[in-house]
């Protein structure tokens, strides 16, 4: 079984990830470089990408109580034996 | 300074005299430590004063830096644990140890270690320079810079000589508990004193709207440097010896699953520096040294017990940074240099004396620079991570592709540091599509790799069967 089907919560991650940074990098961008609308007070680029951040650090959480996808139960070797996060 | 000097000497009744305890902490190093160390090694004076100084300066462009944290967040994850776990398997202690396991080549070492070394010396330069800065503001010019530097100099020298890996770790995790919030809070303090951020960009909107969109007032920082610093910064950094000796250090690989979250959350911090650099431009537009924009707004605006506050984060900032650097030249140059190409024979305790030597010339040959190379700490930095960033190539080849070969990972980091070499200075010559050098010398480096990979001989059998036999322990032990 491939990793793609053994972990679909892997790969949807890890697409949603390459959006962000498509959104936030290329070709987003251009799609930020504005002043309008303001948001919190601030000029676009700021304010849409701090809304970015914010969906990021989400995903980012998400990978990491998942273990990036293979499951709250998969340990990695050293945890497993005790060691500590 | 004097919390620093302290934790060396602690530190130092800890430690031992090997190679190993002194440069990666006998791989034991504590979840949070790593965290605060890779945290404060992370933003340097490049963070803490230079993004001011680009807010200032050349429009939002520096804000692309909070997609580039998280994208560091998630190196850590791809990358650096499988180089923790290569790390530990195969008893590595410097990044060449990595590249020897993968591609076994002396002449790769070689030239992995030498562009490390190179490289990193104008980062440090600039630590030394923001430190200085920060000084000679606080002490409102009594302390020249140059003689700022000196004294600068002097605490790193003497608490890494002291105290190794260890004493760095314990003092970044005091020096990156400050930097955050001391970011965050000089941005809405200096803020207000233009009726906040609402009114800011109010204001701005009317008086600089240029300074609110890419490319900035100057014209010079567009999409192209937006996605360029996205890239290079993070893998710079990534690639630089100090964080990289820092993940042989981790003692748990289930800090890398967290990283990604952790830096990202930290990126924040940045809108402290956003709000400083662009009230700067209401407040105290002109000042000559850009760079020197936070604390001179802050000892103009903010009470002097804060201001200090503030900036001694700030020190912290380029101290933690320079710190670490030092640190990780001198054991790339003890282990890949001394050790394989002066004296094979040294036992362990010259080897440490020879790493405390390694310390003080490297440290003083960045003292020099900081007073012979000048410009903005920012655009300094951005060569300096541009050249470590092309060893990004061979290390996800070594990973990724089985097809890599020796002479193509050569190929790739010459004709990368080549052609950074030659746009950087060479005037005449530009990097195209608004790109910065170090992006585009990355695209070259990275087809070059994959040509010459594909007609030279590939690697031998038995090397690529014990890779093999790691990879598969990898995916069957981690996530």
């Amino acid at each position: 079984m491939s990793e793609k089907t053994k972990y679909p919560l892997r790969t949807t991650l890890w697409v949603l990830i390459v959006i962000g940074f498509a959104l936030m990098e290329l070709p987003g961008v251009y799609l930020l470089n504005r002043i309008d609308p303001m948001l919190f007070g601030m000029p676009f680029i700021y304010s849409g990408t701090i809304l970015l951040w914010v969906v990021m650090c989400v995903l980012m959480f998400i990978g990491y109580q998942t273990n990036w996808g293979k499951g709250k139960d998969f340990k990695d070797k050293e945890d497993e034996q005790g060691g500590q996060a | 300074m004097a919390i620093p000097l302290w934790m060396g000497a602690v530190a130092n009744k800890k430690s031992l005299p090997t190679t190993e305890d002194f440069f990666v902490q006998g791989r034991a190093m504590g979840s949070l430590a790593v965290f605060f160390t890779v945290a404060a090694t992370w933003w340097s004076s490049f963070a803490f004063l230079g993004s001011n100084a680009y807010f200032y300066t050349m429009g939002p462009v520096y804000w692309t830096a909070i997609a580039w944290n998280i994208f560091f967040g998630v190196l850590y994850y791809l990358v650096g644990k499988r180089v923790w776990f290569y790390g530990k398997k195969f008893n590595c202690i410097t990044p060449s140890d990595f590249f020897n396991v993968h591609y076994k080549s002396k002449t790769l070492n070689l030239i992995v270690t030498l562009v490390m070394l190179l490289f990193t010396l104008p980062y440090l330069q600039i630590q030394l320079t923001g430190g200085a800065y920060l000084i000679e503001v606080a002490s409102q010019g009594l302390i020249p810079w140059r003689i700022a530097g000196l004294i600068f100099y002097a605490v790193i020298v003497i608490y890494v000589w002291a105290g190794g890996l260890r004493a760095v770790a314990w003092t970044d995790i005091f020096y990156g508990v400050l930097l955050f919030f001391g970011m965050i809070f000089a941005g809405f303090y200096v803020a207000a004193k233009v009726g906040g951020v609402e009114s800011l960009f109010a204001q701005l909107r009317q008086s600089a709207p240029e300074s609110l969109t890419l490319p900035g007032p100057k014209g010079t920082a567009g999409p192209g440097l937006w996605f360029s610093m996205f890239l290079i910064t993070p893998l710079g950094a990534f690639m630089g010896p100090q964080l990289w000796t820092r993940m042989y250090a981790v003692k748990s690989p289930r800090l890398f699953n967290l990283m990604p979250f952790l830096l990202g959350f930290a990126a924040i911090a940045y809108i402290g520096s956003m709000l400083v650099g662009n009230t700067g431009i209401i407040l105290e537009p002109g000042v000559p040294k850009p760079d020197q924009i936070l604390p001179v707004m802050l000892f103009k605006y903010a009470p002097f017990a804060l201001a200090s506050l503030i900036c001694a984060g700030g020190a912290a900032a380029a101290m933690s940074t320079a710190n670490s650097q030092i640190h990780s030249m001198s054991a790339v140059y003890t282990v890949d240099i001394h050790q394989q190409y002066v004296n094979k024979n040294s036992d362990q305790n010259k080897l440490v004396w020879v790493g405390r030597i390694a310390i003080l010339v490297f440290a003083l040959v960045a003292y020099f620079m900081s007073i012979f190379i000048p410009g903005l700490l920012v655009t300094i930095g951005l060569v300096a991570l541009s050249g470590t960033a092309q060893v990004i190539v061979p290390t996800v080849g070594a990973l990724a592709w089985k097809k890599s070969t020796t002479a193509g990972a050569i190929a790739g980091l010459l004709v990368g540091i080549g052609v950074l070499c030659l746009i950087t200075f060479v005037p005449a010559i530009k990097s195209p599509w608004g790109l910065h050098s170090g992006l585009f010398a990355l695209i070259l480096n990275i087809v070059a790799f994959v040509v010459v990979s594909l007609v030279t001989p590939q690697r031998d059998a038995s090397l690529l069967a014990k890779i093999d036999e790691a990879k598969a322990e990898y995916s069957r032990s981690y996530s």
